[in-house]
């Protein structure tokens, strides 16, 4: 396992996670280290598994979406219903955190482990 | 003393080292250019308490030149022949002169347009027109020189100007990187490094020492229209730059820097007029492109908010079409990014896999192989990250690693796993899914790994995960 080799501070999880933070979902039904990140791209849309190979900043990603109020599911299904609603509203051409907004009001709440919008 | 004073005095006494140096030969010339480096300290530090921010100090040289001492040109001309001649010996004794170790970094450069400023050496670096003006020696200088620090693809992003306005600060922080490497390198075994880097330490110092013509400012990027093929090289479709040039204002809210966005897009724009070489000019012309999508449509420059130092997304090979065999794609070392090719004419998959592994390994990025409905897709990511669509099979990927480094990482990563693990939940009445990891070109040299649910990870150092076996 691949590890950063030093603290994983917020700038570094920026540079692996670039876009604007409303474009993130995560999958986690454990700790951290159990999350699947997931981010929605666009031109064109569509939503891709992030595959970050080194694993001390795949859980630092993680907790700091979480940390900053990603949508966060236990469910893989909510989680996937939810980016699909999302996808749907950036088509439409709201902005991120606009869809992101939209598609959490549309989506199913009961396992987000933190909401981004209440 | 005023500030131009300053500066100019420091100009003008290297100057006078250098061009002394130059009349006085190769064995003569280090007494002679120590003494100019004496004046270079000296200049510098007055400098350097003068004018703290580099492109103040680059403009502040720039117009005292051009304003005042129009007559130094000729000597630093003499100078920058001999520099030519003499380049890798010249970095070297500047460096050790001036401390590169203490990363102070002043040094003589710049001596493709007949001037010698001062400069540090990270920020010299940082300048997207010093990339833009000359890319193909600096790449090439810093493939032979630097290849362990950062890989090719990294670099090659260096010398796009669009690269500049979509990931200013990314940018420069690789540049700072390479830097480091430099003198790292140097440090460590000064001989050595002359011998097999001096072109890279002459890079910092000497961007123009092959002859290309190096312009310091944006006043100054009209001289590199004396050298057509360089200028090329930063030229794109006269319309999709001009669509960048003209609108500066979303530009800069790309790059959160309006200094370096005008400083790019002007560049661009004045590029353009030398448009000679339509292969080169293609190059540019996709990312061009793409920044101007980024800067028409402030949604969408999201991707491009922040640096990405260490994960350094590789843009896509330009004219890269939408299908394509392999064998195209590892020959001219292609990277289609998270758009993808299709591939064509796949046959045998232990080739497949085997050609993925070179590709990635040219360009130390991850590739993933994906499946689309009846299509293969190959995608590229960075140096640890990689992409794939939620909706497609994931087939396999690559884990390139440094071979003067790293080991082969056989082993598949915790992300790797969960986002097998999320899809099984997706769907938790199909088999677990499974994919390859990709860790070497030969047909052994693949890890095949599979869902694991909500069970806990096996630790591979406790016969967990074996390369080769499977769990």
């Amino acid at each position: 396992m691949r590890n950063y080799g030093k603290p994983v501070t917020d700038d570094v999880v920026r540079e692996f996670l670039p876009l604007d933070i409303a474009l993130y979902s995560v999958w986690m039904p454990g700790d951290p280290t159990t999350a699947a990140i997931q981010s929605t791209r666009l031109d064109p849309v569509c939503t891709y598994d992030e595959i970050i190979e080194l694993d001390d900043v795949h859980a630092a990603c993680a907790a700091w979406l979480l940390r900053s109020g990603a949508p966060v599911f236990r469910d893989a299904n909510a989680r996937r219903t939810y980016t699909e609603a999302l996808e749907g509203r950036l088509r439409q051409g709201l902005a991120p955190a606009s869809a992101r907004d939209a598609a959490l009001q549309a989506s199913d709440r009961s396992s987000m482990v933190k909401a981004a919008v209440e | 003393m005023g500030l131009l004073d300053s500066v100019g005095g420091f100009v003008k006494d290297a100057g006078d080292g250098v061009a002394r140096a130059a009349e006085s030969g190769y064995e003569a010339a280090g007494d002679t250019f120590s003494t100019a480096l004496e004046h270079a300290k000296a200049g510098a530090s007055a400098v350097a308490a003068s004018v703290r921010d580099a492109d103040a100090k680059n403009e502040q040289i720039g117009a005292w030149i051009d304003s005042k001492e129009q007559q130094l040109e000729h000597k630093v001309d003499q100078g920058r022949a001999w520099l030519r001649e003499h380049g890798g010996v010249a970095g070297k004794i500047a460096s050790a002169q001036i401390g590169l170790a203490e990363g102070v970094g002043v040094s003589l450069y710049d001596a493709g347009k007949g001037i010698v400023k001062l400069a540090d050496g990270v920020n010299s670096l940082t300048n997207p027109l010093e990339w833009a003006a000359n890319p193909d020696a600096n790449i090439a200088r810093l493939k032979s020189g630097v290849e362990a620090a950062a890989t090719l693809g990294k670099v090659v992003n260096l010398a796009r100007p669009t690269s500049w306005i979509a990931d200013p600060k990314g940018n420069a922080q690789l540049a700072g990187k390479l830097w480091d490497s430099a003198a790292t390198s140097f440090n460590k075994d000064p001989s050595k490094f002359i011998g097999n880097a001096a072109g890279t330490i002459g890079l910092f110092f000497v961007p123009g020492g092959q002859g290309g013509a190096v312009a310091g400012d944006v006043g100054k990027a009209a001289a590199i229209t004396g050298d057509i093929g360089k200028a090329a090289a930063i030229t794109g479709d006269v319309g999709k730059a001009a669509a960048i040039t003209g609108d500066v204002g979303k530009a800069a809210a790309v790059t959160g820097d309006v200094g370096k966005a005008t400083a790019v897009t002007g560049d661009v724009g004045r590029a353009t007029a030398v448009t000679g070489d339509a292969g080169k000019a293609t190059a540019v012309t996709e990312d061009v492109g793409k920044a101007a999508r980024v800067t028409g449509d402030a949604g969408k420059a999201d991707v491009f908010e922040t640096g990405r130092m260490g994960n350094i997304e590789p843009p896509r090979t330009p004219g890269l079409g939408e299908r394509a065999a392999l064998s195209e794609l590892v020959e001219q070392g292609a990277i289609p990014g998270a758009k993808g090719v299709i591939l064509t004419g796949v046959r045998d998959t232990a080739e497949l896999y085997g050609d993925m592994f070179k590709l990635s390994q040219q360009n130390g990025i991850e590739y993933a192989l994906t499946r689309e409905g009846d299509n293969l897709v190959l995608r590229s990511g960075s140096a640890n990250k990689v992409a794939i669509p939620s909706h497609a099979e994931p087939l396999a990927h690559t884990h390139p690693f440094d071979p003067a480094t790293e080991l082969p990482q056989a082993l598949p990563s915790r992300a790797d796993v969960n986002v097998l693990n999320d899809r099984w939940n997706r769907a938790p009445n199909g088999p677990p899914p499974a994919s390859d990891i990709i860790w070497g070109s030969g047909p052994d040299q693949v890890t095949r790994y599979h869902a694991t649910g909500l069970d806990p990870i096996p630790d591979p150092t406790k016969g967990g995960l074996k390369p080769g076996r499977t769990w």
